[in-house]
Protein backbone atom coordinates (compact mmCIF):
# COMPACT_ATOMS: atom_id res chain seq x y z
CA UNK A 1 0.00 0.00 0.00
CA UNK A 2 1.76 3.36 -0.95
CA UNK A 3 2.20 6.19 1.98
CA UNK A 4 -0.77 8.38 -0.01
CA UNK A 5 -3.56 5.91 -0.06
CA UNK A 6 -2.89 5.18 3.36
CA UNK A 7 -4.75 7.24 6.63
CA UNK A 8 -1.61 6.54 9.00
CA UNK A 9 1.92 6.01 7.80
CA UNK A 10 4.39 5.48 10.49
CA UNK A 11 8.33 5.65 8.67
CA UNK A 12 10.96 4.11 10.83
CA UNK A 13 9.75 5.11 14.16
CA UNK A 14 12.65 4.91 17.07
CA UNK A 15 11.22 5.42 20.68
CA UNK A 16 14.08 4.95 22.95
CA UNK A 17 13.71 5.30 27.30
CA UNK A 18 16.04 7.10 29.01
CA UNK A 19 17.21 5.16 32.27
CA UNK A 20 20.21 6.05 34.66
CA UNK A 21 22.31 2.72 32.26
CA UNK A 22 21.40 4.78 29.60
CA UNK A 23 18.94 4.60 27.07
CA UNK A 24 17.59 2.11 26.01
CA UNK A 25 15.27 1.57 22.37
CA UNK A 26 11.93 -0.09 22.85
CA UNK A 27 10.23 0.81 19.33
CA UNK A 28 13.21 -0.18 16.60
CA UNK A 29 12.97 1.69 13.22
CA UNK A 30 9.79 0.50 12.68
CA UNK A 31 7.56 0.94 10.01
CA UNK A 32 3.59 0.44 9.67
CA UNK A 33 0.98 1.67 7.45
CA UNK A 34 -3.06 1.90 7.83
CA UNK A 35 -5.57 2.33 5.32
CA UNK A 36 -8.55 4.45 5.66
CA UNK A 37 -11.37 1.72 7.12
CA UNK A 38 -9.00 -0.71 8.08
CA UNK A 39 -8.81 -2.54 11.04
CA UNK A 40 -4.74 -3.28 11.91
CA UNK A 41 -3.73 -5.76 14.41
CA UNK A 42 -0.64 -5.33 16.35
CA UNK A 43 0.07 -8.34 18.84
CA UNK A 44 2.85 -9.28 20.88
CA UNK A 45 3.88 -9.92 24.38
CA UNK A 46 4.66 -7.57 27.57
CA UNK A 47 7.29 -5.00 27.04
CA UNK A 48 7.47 -5.78 23.29
CA UNK A 49 6.69 -2.49 22.70
CA UNK A 50 3.23 -1.98 21.07
CA UNK A 51 1.53 0.25 23.93
CA UNK A 52 4.93 2.54 23.11
CA UNK A 53 3.98 2.68 19.79
CA UNK A 54 0.37 3.43 20.74
CA UNK A 55 0.59 6.20 22.92
CA UNK A 56 3.43 7.60 20.52
CA UNK A 57 1.13 7.75 17.54
CA UNK A 58 -1.12 9.92 19.58
CA UNK A 59 2.06 11.69 21.16
CA UNK A 60 0.83 11.15 24.98
CA UNK A 61 4.36 9.07 25.68
CA UNK A 62 5.83 11.16 28.50
CA UNK A 63 9.45 11.11 29.22
CA UNK A 64 11.87 9.15 29.84
CA UNK A 65 10.57 7.67 26.38
CA UNK A 66 10.80 9.94 23.38
CA UNK A 67 10.96 9.59 19.68
CA UNK A 68 14.43 9.80 18.44
CA UNK A 69 13.74 9.02 15.30
CA UNK A 70 11.07 8.70 12.60
CA UNK A 71 7.89 10.48 10.81
CA UNK A 72 4.51 9.87 11.58
CA UNK A 73 2.29 10.93 8.32
CA UNK A 74 -1.25 10.78 9.14
CA UNK A 75 -3.23 12.00 5.75
CA UNK A 76 0.18 13.16 4.69
CA UNK A 77 0.56 15.48 7.60
CA UNK A 78 3.63 15.31 10.18
CA UNK A 79 2.05 14.53 14.02
CA UNK A 80 5.61 15.12 15.06
CA UNK A 81 5.34 18.45 13.90
CA UNK A 82 2.19 19.52 15.04
CA UNK A 83 2.18 22.98 17.62
CA UNK A 84 0.33 22.01 20.95
CA UNK A 85 -2.95 23.57 19.41
CA UNK A 86 -3.18 21.78 16.51
CA UNK A 87 -2.33 18.60 18.06
CA UNK A 88 -5.18 18.77 21.18
CA UNK A 89 -7.43 20.05 18.33
CA UNK A 90 -6.42 16.89 16.29
CA UNK A 91 -7.03 14.35 19.69
CA UNK A 92 -10.25 13.12 20.01
CA UNK A 93 -11.39 14.68 16.08
CA UNK A 94 -9.18 13.17 13.80
CA UNK A 95 -7.48 10.05 15.98
CA UNK A 96 -8.79 8.63 19.77
CA UNK A 97 -7.76 6.22 21.80
CA UNK A 98 -9.49 3.86 23.91
CA UNK A 99 -7.70 2.14 26.76
CA UNK A 100 -7.34 -0.98 28.57
CA UNK A 101 -9.21 0.01 31.88
CA UNK A 102 -11.93 1.80 31.53
CA UNK A 103 -11.81 2.67 35.06
CA UNK A 104 -8.89 4.51 34.98
CA UNK A 105 -9.60 6.70 31.84
CA UNK A 106 -13.11 7.46 32.97
CA UNK A 107 -13.09 10.41 35.62
CA UNK A 108 -14.34 8.49 38.93
CA UNK A 109 -15.82 12.04 40.12
CA UNK A 110 -17.67 13.30 36.55
CA UNK A 111 -20.91 11.65 35.91
CA UNK A 112 -20.21 10.24 32.22
CA UNK A 113 -22.54 12.97 31.26
CA UNK A 114 -19.91 15.43 32.46
CA UNK A 115 -17.24 13.49 30.62
CA UNK A 116 -19.12 13.82 26.80
CA UNK A 117 -20.03 17.78 27.43
CA UNK A 118 -16.23 18.45 28.62
CA UNK A 119 -14.97 16.76 25.33
CA UNK A 120 -17.91 18.21 23.25
CA UNK A 121 -17.67 22.20 24.52
CA UNK A 122 -13.86 22.09 24.48
CA UNK A 123 -13.93 20.70 20.97
CA UNK A 124 -17.10 22.00 19.26
CA UNK A 125 -18.11 24.71 21.91
CA UNK A 126 -21.24 22.70 21.86
CA UNK A 127 -24.28 23.95 24.31
CA UNK A 128 -25.25 21.96 27.06
CA UNK A 129 -28.61 21.02 25.53
CA UNK A 130 -26.78 19.60 22.44
CA UNK A 131 -24.32 18.00 24.29
CA UNK A 132 -27.28 16.18 26.05
CA UNK A 133 -28.66 15.19 22.55
CA UNK A 134 -25.34 13.96 21.28
CA UNK A 135 -23.99 12.26 24.26
CA UNK A 136 -27.65 10.31 24.14
CA UNK A 137 -26.86 9.74 20.66
CA UNK A 138 -23.88 8.01 20.88
CA UNK A 139 -24.78 5.84 24.29
CA UNK A 140 -27.91 4.48 21.77
CA UNK A 141 -24.92 3.67 19.02
CA UNK A 142 -23.20 1.38 21.41
CA UNK A 143 -26.25 -0.14 23.26
CA UNK A 144 -26.29 1.97 26.26
CA UNK A 145 -29.83 3.34 27.53
CA UNK A 146 -29.42 7.34 27.96
CA UNK A 147 -30.09 7.32 31.47
CA UNK A 148 -27.13 6.13 32.25
CA UNK A 149 -25.76 9.95 31.05
CA UNK A 150 -26.12 10.89 34.98
CA UNK A 151 -24.22 7.76 36.26
CA UNK A 152 -20.93 8.00 37.84
CA UNK A 153 -17.93 5.60 36.20
CA UNK A 154 -17.82 3.15 39.46
CA UNK A 155 -22.12 2.82 38.91
CA UNK A 156 -21.30 0.86 35.51
CA UNK A 157 -19.76 -2.16 35.14
CA UNK A 158 -16.73 -2.69 33.16
CA UNK A 159 -17.90 -3.94 30.10
CA UNK A 160 -20.52 -0.76 30.56
CA UNK A 161 -17.56 1.37 30.88
CA UNK A 162 -15.36 0.22 28.36
CA UNK A 163 -18.76 1.22 26.04
CA UNK A 164 -18.81 4.78 27.54
CA UNK A 165 -15.15 5.14 26.47
CA UNK A 166 -16.28 3.51 22.56
CA UNK A 167 -18.64 5.87 22.64
CA UNK A 168 -16.87 8.88 23.50
CA UNK A 169 -13.91 8.22 21.18
CA UNK A 170 -15.88 8.07 18.11
CA UNK A 171 -18.13 11.00 19.01
CA UNK A 172 -16.23 13.39 17.02
CA UNK A 173 -16.00 11.20 14.47
CA UNK A 174 -12.02 10.74 14.09
CA UNK A 175 -10.95 8.41 11.26
CA UNK A 176 -8.53 6.73 13.08
CA UNK A 177 -9.13 4.99 16.82
CA UNK A 178 -6.32 3.19 18.70
CA UNK A 179 -7.15 0.42 21.11
CA UNK A 180 -5.08 -0.70 23.12
CA UNK A 181 -5.78 -3.76 24.50
CA UNK A 182 -9.43 -2.43 25.01
CA UNK A 183 -11.12 -5.51 26.64
CA UNK A 184 -8.16 -7.71 27.94
CA UNK A 185 -10.04 -6.78 30.97
CA UNK A 186 -13.41 -7.96 30.22
CA UNK A 187 -15.25 -11.58 30.21
CA UNK A 188 -15.06 -13.78 26.64
CA UNK A 189 -18.94 -12.56 26.43
CA UNK A 190 -18.82 -8.89 26.91
CA UNK A 191 -15.48 -8.61 24.40
CA UNK A 192 -17.25 -10.51 21.83
CA UNK A 193 -20.11 -8.12 21.73
CA UNK A 194 -17.94 -5.06 21.81
CA UNK A 195 -15.70 -6.31 19.09
CA UNK A 196 -18.55 -6.97 17.29
CA UNK A 197 -20.08 -4.02 17.88
CA UNK A 198 -17.10 -2.19 17.03
CA UNK A 199 -17.07 -4.10 13.03
CA UNK A 200 -20.44 -3.09 12.79
CA UNK A 201 -19.84 1.15 13.84
CA UNK A 202 -17.20 0.65 11.14
CA UNK A 203 -19.29 -0.56 8.48
CA UNK A 204 -21.75 2.49 9.41
CA UNK A 205 -19.45 5.25 10.02
CA UNK A 206 -15.98 4.26 8.36
CA UNK A 207 -13.27 4.84 10.48
CA UNK A 208 -9.45 2.87 10.96
CA UNK A 209 -8.99 1.01 14.06
CA UNK A 210 -5.40 0.35 15.61
CA UNK A 211 -6.06 -2.56 17.85
CA UNK A 212 -3.72 -3.88 19.87
CA UNK A 213 -3.60 -7.41 22.10
CA UNK A 214 -1.56 -10.30 22.94
CA UNK A 215 -4.70 -12.23 21.97
CA UNK A 216 -3.39 -13.54 18.75
CA UNK A 217 -6.68 -15.72 18.05
CA UNK A 218 -8.88 -12.75 19.18
CA UNK A 219 -6.76 -10.30 16.88
CA UNK A 220 -7.50 -13.15 13.86
CA UNK A 221 -10.97 -12.87 14.15
CA UNK A 222 -10.93 -8.85 14.48
CA UNK A 223 -8.21 -7.41 12.38
CA UNK A 224 -7.89 -6.99 7.99
CA UNK A 225 -4.15 -7.20 8.68
CA UNK A 226 -2.05 -8.04 11.85
CA UNK A 227 1.74 -7.30 12.29
CA UNK A 228 3.56 -9.50 15.10
CA UNK A 229 6.25 -7.63 17.17
CA UNK A 230 9.14 -8.84 18.97
CA UNK A 231 11.69 -7.07 21.23
CA UNK A 232 10.81 -3.81 19.41
CA UNK A 233 10.72 -4.61 15.98
CA UNK A 234 8.21 -5.72 13.58
CA UNK A 235 9.22 -9.44 12.72
CA UNK A 236 5.90 -10.29 10.59
CA UNK A 237 3.01 -8.28 9.06
CA UNK A 238 0.69 -9.34 6.64
CA UNK A 239 -3.23 -10.25 5.79
CA UNK A 240 -4.94 -11.78 9.19
CA UNK A 241 -6.18 -15.02 7.28
CA UNK A 242 -2.66 -15.74 5.77
CA UNK A 243 -0.94 -15.06 9.72
CA UNK A 244 -3.36 -17.79 10.57
CA UNK A 245 -3.09 -20.29 7.84
CA UNK A 246 0.81 -19.77 6.85
CA UNK A 247 2.93 -17.75 9.41
CA UNK A 248 6.14 -17.92 8.11
CA UNK A 249 8.61 -16.21 11.10
CA UNK A 250 9.08 -18.16 13.90
CA UNK A 251 8.40 -16.48 16.45
CA UNK A 252 4.87 -16.25 14.86
CA UNK A 253 4.86 -19.72 15.03
CA UNK A 254 5.92 -19.71 18.20
CA UNK A 255 3.40 -17.94 19.53
CA UNK A 256 0.24 -19.78 17.70
CA UNK A 257 1.81 -23.00 19.39
CA UNK A 258 1.65 -21.56 22.80
CA UNK A 259 -1.70 -21.46 23.05
CA UNK A 260 -4.10 -24.29 23.61
CA UNK A 261 -6.85 -24.35 21.70
CA UNK A 262 -10.16 -26.02 21.82
CA UNK A 263 -9.75 -27.55 18.59
CA UNK A 264 -6.42 -29.10 19.44
CA UNK A 265 -6.22 -32.25 20.71
CA UNK A 266 -6.69 -32.24 24.90
CA UNK A 267 -3.98 -35.23 25.05
CA UNK B 1 -13.56 -44.43 39.55
CA UNK B 2 -12.00 -44.05 43.23
CA UNK B 3 -13.37 -42.74 46.06
CA UNK B 4 -13.13 -38.62 45.81
CA UNK B 5 -10.36 -36.74 47.02
CA UNK B 6 -12.51 -33.72 47.76
CA UNK B 7 -15.93 -33.29 47.24
CA UNK B 8 -18.37 -30.53 47.71
CA UNK B 9 -22.03 -31.42 48.28
CA UNK B 10 -24.90 -28.68 48.40
CA UNK B 11 -22.45 -25.90 49.60
CA UNK B 12 -24.49 -22.47 49.77
CA UNK B 13 -22.53 -18.91 50.52
CA UNK B 14 -24.42 -15.96 51.20
CA UNK B 15 -22.60 -12.48 52.41
CA UNK B 16 -23.95 -9.40 53.69
CA UNK B 17 -21.87 -6.51 52.30
CA UNK B 18 -22.72 -3.48 54.93
CA UNK B 19 -22.30 -0.57 52.80
CA UNK B 20 -21.27 2.70 55.04
CA UNK B 21 -23.95 3.64 53.55
CA UNK B 22 -27.85 2.20 52.38
CA UNK B 23 -29.21 -0.87 53.49
CA UNK B 24 -27.54 -4.03 54.17
CA UNK B 25 -27.40 -5.81 50.78
CA UNK B 26 -27.34 -10.15 50.95
CA UNK B 27 -24.78 -11.48 48.38
CA UNK B 28 -25.72 -14.97 47.61
CA UNK B 29 -22.13 -16.35 46.40
CA UNK B 30 -22.35 -19.68 45.96
CA UNK B 31 -25.99 -21.58 45.51
CA UNK B 32 -26.46 -25.45 46.09
CA UNK B 33 -22.76 -26.21 44.65
CA UNK B 34 -21.90 -29.64 44.39
CA UNK B 35 -19.00 -31.50 42.47
CA UNK B 36 -16.25 -33.98 43.86
CA UNK B 37 -12.59 -34.17 42.48
CA UNK B 38 -10.77 -37.64 42.43
CA UNK B 39 -6.70 -37.88 43.29
CA UNK B 40 -4.24 -37.25 40.22
CA UNK B 41 -7.78 -35.19 38.64
CA UNK B 42 -8.47 -31.71 37.80
CA UNK B 43 -11.72 -29.99 37.75
CA UNK B 44 -11.65 -26.51 36.32
CA UNK B 45 -14.44 -24.08 37.42
CA UNK B 46 -15.17 -21.78 34.37
CA UNK B 47 -17.01 -18.56 33.90
CA UNK B 48 -16.95 -14.75 34.32
CA UNK B 49 -16.05 -12.64 36.77
CA UNK B 50 -17.83 -12.63 39.87
CA UNK B 51 -19.96 -15.93 38.40
CA UNK B 52 -18.49 -17.30 42.31
CA UNK B 53 -15.49 -19.45 40.97
CA UNK B 54 -13.30 -17.68 43.80
CA UNK B 55 -15.06 -18.06 46.11
CA UNK B 56 -15.79 -21.41 45.56
CA UNK B 57 -11.82 -22.36 45.90
CA UNK B 58 -11.49 -19.93 48.93
CA UNK B 59 -14.05 -22.38 50.70
CA UNK B 60 -12.16 -25.15 50.13
CA UNK B 61 -9.44 -23.69 51.25
CA UNK B 62 -11.19 -22.84 54.85
CA UNK B 63 -11.46 -19.08 53.84
CA UNK B 64 -14.86 -19.29 55.42
CA UNK B 65 -17.35 -21.61 56.68
CA UNK B 66 -20.11 -22.00 53.93
CA UNK B 67 -23.91 -21.40 54.66
CA UNK B 68 -25.19 -24.14 54.01
CA UNK B 69 -24.02 -27.97 52.57
CA UNK B 70 -20.74 -29.52 53.25
CA UNK B 71 -17.29 -29.85 52.34
CA UNK B 72 -15.41 -33.16 52.55
CA UNK B 73 -11.69 -33.90 52.14
CA UNK B 74 -11.32 -38.08 52.19
CA UNK B 75 -14.59 -38.18 53.21
CA UNK B 76 -14.22 -35.89 56.26
CA UNK B 77 -16.12 -32.54 56.82
CA UNK B 78 -13.02 -30.08 56.52
CA UNK B 79 -15.61 -28.29 59.71
CA UNK B 80 -16.51 -30.57 61.49
CA UNK B 81 -15.11 -31.72 64.84
CA UNK B 82 -11.75 -29.57 64.12
CA UNK B 83 -8.57 -30.48 65.94
CA UNK B 84 -5.38 -28.62 66.22
CA UNK B 85 -3.90 -31.63 64.25
CA UNK B 86 -6.63 -32.51 61.93
CA UNK B 87 -6.62 -28.49 60.66
CA UNK B 88 -2.44 -28.51 60.03
CA UNK B 89 -2.77 -31.86 58.28
CA UNK B 90 -5.17 -30.10 56.08
CA UNK B 91 -3.79 -26.67 55.64
CA UNK B 92 -0.90 -28.84 54.70
CA UNK B 93 -2.73 -31.11 52.05
CA UNK B 94 -4.89 -28.28 50.13
CA UNK B 95 -2.76 -25.32 48.96
CA UNK B 96 -3.12 -22.82 46.79
CA UNK B 97 -1.88 -21.05 43.74
CA UNK B 98 -3.07 -17.55 43.37
CA UNK B 99 -3.10 -15.49 40.16
CA UNK B 100 -0.49 -12.64 40.77
CA UNK B 101 3.09 -14.17 41.10
CA UNK B 102 4.33 -10.71 42.32
CA UNK B 103 1.86 -10.32 45.16
CA UNK B 104 2.32 -13.94 46.39
CA UNK B 105 6.01 -13.91 47.00
CA UNK B 106 7.64 -12.01 49.48
CA UNK B 107 9.63 -9.30 47.98
CA UNK B 108 11.88 -8.95 50.48
CA UNK B 109 13.05 -12.90 51.36
CA UNK B 110 14.78 -15.36 48.75
CA UNK B 111 13.51 -18.23 46.94
CA UNK B 112 15.76 -20.31 49.80
CA UNK B 113 13.58 -18.43 52.30
CA UNK B 114 10.26 -18.91 50.79
CA UNK B 115 10.76 -22.80 50.23
CA UNK B 116 12.88 -23.44 53.50
CA UNK B 117 10.07 -22.91 56.20
CA UNK B 118 7.24 -25.00 54.55
CA UNK B 119 9.88 -27.95 54.48
CA UNK B 120 11.22 -27.36 57.80
CA UNK B 121 7.72 -27.11 59.50
CA UNK B 122 6.14 -29.63 57.59
CA UNK B 123 9.38 -32.60 57.44
CA UNK B 124 12.41 -31.28 59.84
CA UNK B 125 15.95 -30.38 59.08
CA UNK B 126 17.19 -33.30 57.66
CA UNK B 127 18.60 -33.12 54.59
CA UNK B 128 16.88 -29.89 54.23
CA UNK B 129 19.54 -28.47 51.33
CA UNK B 130 18.79 -31.76 49.48
CA UNK B 131 14.95 -32.00 49.25
CA UNK B 132 15.29 -27.79 49.02
CA UNK B 133 17.20 -28.43 45.13
CA UNK B 134 14.73 -31.31 44.32
CA UNK B 135 11.82 -29.30 45.32
CA UNK B 136 13.07 -26.78 42.52
CA UNK B 137 13.68 -29.45 40.63
CA UNK B 138 10.50 -30.83 40.26
CA UNK B 139 9.13 -27.49 38.73
CA UNK B 140 11.91 -27.15 36.46
CA UNK B 141 13.77 -24.53 37.83
CA UNK B 142 18.02 -24.33 37.94
CA UNK B 143 18.44 -25.16 41.70
CA UNK B 144 21.80 -23.14 41.60
CA UNK B 145 21.03 -20.05 39.77
CA UNK B 146 17.52 -19.76 41.62
CA UNK B 147 17.71 -20.69 45.38
CA UNK B 148 19.37 -17.20 46.41
CA UNK B 149 17.79 -14.94 44.36
CA UNK B 150 14.83 -12.68 45.35
CA UNK B 151 11.11 -12.60 43.76
CA UNK B 152 11.53 -9.65 41.55
CA UNK B 153 14.91 -10.97 39.87
CA UNK B 154 12.81 -13.88 37.98
CA UNK B 155 10.20 -14.17 35.28
CA UNK B 156 6.46 -14.08 35.90
CA UNK B 157 6.80 -17.97 35.03
CA UNK B 158 9.57 -18.78 37.36
CA UNK B 159 7.79 -17.14 40.14
CA UNK B 160 4.90 -18.73 39.28
CA UNK B 161 6.93 -22.09 39.29
CA UNK B 162 7.94 -21.12 43.14
CA UNK B 163 4.54 -20.67 44.33
CA UNK B 164 4.18 -24.51 43.00
CA UNK B 165 7.10 -25.55 44.82
CA UNK B 166 5.85 -24.17 47.55
CA UNK B 167 3.03 -26.26 47.86
CA UNK B 168 4.88 -29.24 46.84
CA UNK B 169 7.22 -28.05 49.83
CA UNK B 170 4.56 -29.55 52.25
CA UNK B 171 3.51 -32.11 50.33
CA UNK B 172 0.09 -31.19 48.48
CA UNK B 173 -2.68 -33.26 47.24
CA UNK B 174 -4.98 -31.06 46.10
CA UNK B 175 -3.78 -27.39 44.94
CA UNK B 176 -6.15 -24.97 44.37
CA UNK B 177 -5.22 -23.08 41.17
CA UNK B 178 -6.55 -19.38 40.94
CA UNK B 179 -6.19 -18.00 37.11
CA UNK B 180 -2.30 -19.36 37.58
CA UNK B 181 -1.56 -18.30 34.15
CA UNK B 182 -3.64 -15.55 33.37
CA UNK B 183 -0.86 -12.73 34.08
CA UNK B 184 1.72 -14.78 32.06
CA UNK B 185 3.10 -14.19 29.08
CA UNK B 186 1.47 -16.29 25.87
CA UNK B 187 4.69 -18.16 25.49
CA UNK B 188 5.04 -19.36 28.44
CA UNK B 189 1.39 -20.07 30.08
CA UNK B 190 1.77 -23.56 28.07
CA UNK B 191 4.77 -24.19 29.62
CA UNK B 192 3.39 -23.71 33.43
CA UNK B 193 -0.05 -25.44 32.46
CA UNK B 194 2.18 -28.41 30.93
CA UNK B 195 4.17 -28.21 34.81
CA UNK B 196 0.59 -28.85 36.31
CA UNK B 197 -0.42 -31.66 34.00
CA UNK B 198 2.95 -33.50 35.10
CA UNK B 199 2.34 -32.96 38.64
CA UNK B 200 -0.88 -34.42 38.14
CA UNK B 201 0.27 -37.21 36.27
CA UNK B 202 3.63 -38.01 37.75
CA UNK B 203 2.55 -37.33 41.41
CA UNK B 204 -1.28 -37.78 41.46
CA UNK B 205 -2.08 -34.26 42.26
CA UNK B 206 -5.29 -32.96 42.42
CA UNK B 207 -6.19 -29.79 40.93
CA UNK B 208 -9.37 -27.44 41.47
CA UNK B 209 -8.69 -24.81 38.51
CA UNK B 210 -9.94 -21.74 38.41
CA UNK B 211 -9.71 -20.01 34.86
CA UNK B 212 -11.89 -17.68 32.55
CA UNK B 213 -9.96 -19.06 29.94
CA UNK B 214 -11.98 -22.22 28.26
CA UNK B 215 -8.95 -23.36 25.96
CA UNK B 216 -6.58 -23.97 28.98
CA UNK B 217 -9.63 -25.53 30.70
CA UNK B 218 -10.02 -27.74 28.28
CA UNK B 219 -6.08 -28.29 27.83
CA UNK B 220 -5.64 -29.68 31.65
CA UNK B 221 -9.04 -30.70 33.30
CA UNK B 222 -10.46 -34.07 33.16
CA UNK B 223 -14.13 -32.15 33.97
CA UNK B 224 -14.92 -29.02 33.63
CA UNK B 225 -18.32 -27.15 35.34
CA UNK B 226 -19.74 -23.97 34.16
CA UNK B 227 -20.28 -21.60 37.07
CA UNK B 228 -22.38 -18.43 36.50
CA UNK B 229 -24.56 -16.48 39.65
CA UNK B 230 -23.04 -19.04 42.24
CA UNK B 231 -24.35 -21.76 40.63
CA UNK B 232 -23.13 -24.95 38.54
CA UNK B 233 -25.06 -24.39 35.37
CA UNK B 234 -23.24 -27.74 33.63
CA UNK B 235 -20.40 -30.37 34.92
CA UNK B 236 -19.20 -32.89 33.43
CA UNK B 237 -16.26 -34.30 31.19
CA UNK B 238 -14.23 -31.61 29.65
CA UNK B 239 -14.17 -32.56 26.44
CA UNK B 240 -18.00 -33.02 26.02
CA UNK B 241 -19.07 -29.50 28.28
CA UNK B 242 -16.39 -27.49 26.05
CA UNK B 243 -17.33 -28.94 22.60
CA UNK B 244 -20.51 -30.12 22.77
CA UNK B 245 -22.26 -27.76 25.31
CA UNK B 246 -25.87 -28.51 26.03
CA UNK B 247 -27.20 -25.48 28.70
CA UNK B 248 -28.26 -22.02 27.40
CA UNK B 249 -25.38 -20.17 29.25
CA UNK B 250 -22.70 -22.84 28.63
CA UNK B 251 -23.62 -22.35 24.96
CA UNK B 252 -23.36 -18.95 24.91
CA UNK B 253 -19.86 -18.77 27.07
CA UNK B 254 -17.87 -20.97 24.87
CA UNK B 255 -19.33 -19.16 21.52
CA UNK B 256 -17.66 -16.55 22.94
CA UNK B 257 -13.96 -18.08 23.46
CA UNK B 258 -11.92 -16.34 20.50
CA UNK B 259 -11.43 -18.82 17.59
CA UNK B 260 -9.05 -17.48 14.38
CA UNK B 261 -11.08 -19.61 12.15
CA UNK B 262 -14.53 -17.15 12.54
CA UNK B 263 -14.33 -13.65 11.81
CA UNK B 264 -16.64 -11.41 13.13
CA UNK B 265 -17.29 -9.17 10.15
CA UNK B 266 -19.20 -11.84 8.80
CA UNK B 267 -21.47 -12.01 11.84
CA UNK B 268 -21.29 -8.22 12.28
CA UNK B 269 -24.76 -7.46 10.98
CA UNK B 270 -26.25 -9.10 14.34
CA UNK B 271 -24.06 -7.38 16.51
CA UNK B 272 -27.07 -6.41 18.28
CA UNK B 273 -28.77 -9.26 18.00
CA UNK B 274 -25.68 -11.00 20.02
CA UNK B 275 -26.18 -8.81 22.92
CA UNK B 276 -29.63 -9.27 22.96
CA UNK B 277 -29.30 -12.58 22.92
CA UNK B 278 -26.50 -12.70 25.51
CA UNK B 279 -28.79 -10.45 27.84
CA UNK B 280 -31.39 -12.98 27.98
CA UNK B 281 -29.52 -16.02 28.59
CA UNK B 282 -27.99 -14.46 31.74
CA UNK B 283 -31.29 -13.52 32.79
CA UNK B 284 -32.47 -16.71 32.50
CA UNK B 285 -29.14 -18.70 34.19
CA UNK B 286 -29.62 -16.28 37.33
CA UNK B 287 -32.79 -17.41 38.35
CA UNK B 288 -32.74 -20.59 40.88
CA UNK B 289 -31.89 -24.04 39.76
CA UNK B 290 -34.57 -26.44 40.20
CA UNK B 291 -32.20 -29.57 39.62
CA UNK B 292 -30.13 -31.31 36.98
CA UNK B 293 -30.43 -33.93 34.70
CA UNK B 294 -27.71 -36.17 33.30
CA UNK B 295 -27.40 -36.16 29.64
CA UNK B 296 -24.22 -38.83 29.83
CA UNK B 297 -22.15 -40.72 32.31
CA UNK B 298 -20.81 -37.92 34.48
CA UNK B 299 -22.50 -35.02 32.46
CA UNK B 300 -25.27 -33.16 34.40
CA UNK B 301 -26.74 -30.27 32.74
CA UNK B 302 -28.93 -27.49 35.32
CA UNK B 303 -33.04 -27.08 34.60
CA UNK B 304 -35.08 -23.90 36.32
CA UNK B 305 -38.66 -24.18 37.45
CA UNK B 306 -39.52 -22.56 34.37
CA UNK B 307 -37.61 -25.48 32.05
CA UNK B 308 -40.18 -28.31 33.26
CA UNK B 309 -42.92 -26.14 33.00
Amino acid sequence: MSAAKSLLSVQNLCVDYLTPAGSFRAVRNVSLDIGHNEIMGLAGESGCGKSTIAFSLMRLHRPPAFISDGKILFDGEDILAFPRRKLEAWRWSGASMVFQSAMNSLNPVLTVFEQFRDMLARHEKTGREAARAKAAEMMAMVGLPADRLDAFPHQLSGGMRQRVVLAMALTLRPRLVIMDEPTTALDVVVQREILQEIVALRGRLGFSVLFITHDLALMAQFADRIAIMLEGRIVEEGAAENLVAFPRHDYTRKLWAAMPRIGGTAA
Amino acid sequence: MSAPLLSLEGVSKTFHVRPVLGAVRRVEALRDVTFSIEPGRALALVGESGSGKSTCGRAVIRHFEPSAGTIRFRGEDIFAGRTRRGDSAYLRAVQMVFQDPFASLNPTHTIRHHLERPLRLHGGTDDLEARLRKTLSDVELDPDTTLEKFPHQLSGGQRQRVSFARALAVGAELIVADEPTSMLDVSIRKSVLDLMRRLKEERSIAFLYITHDIATAHYIAEETAVMFAGQVMERGPSDAVIRNPRHAYSKLLISAVPDPARRFDAEADDALAFTRQADAVRADAARPIAGYREIAPGHFVAYSEADNA
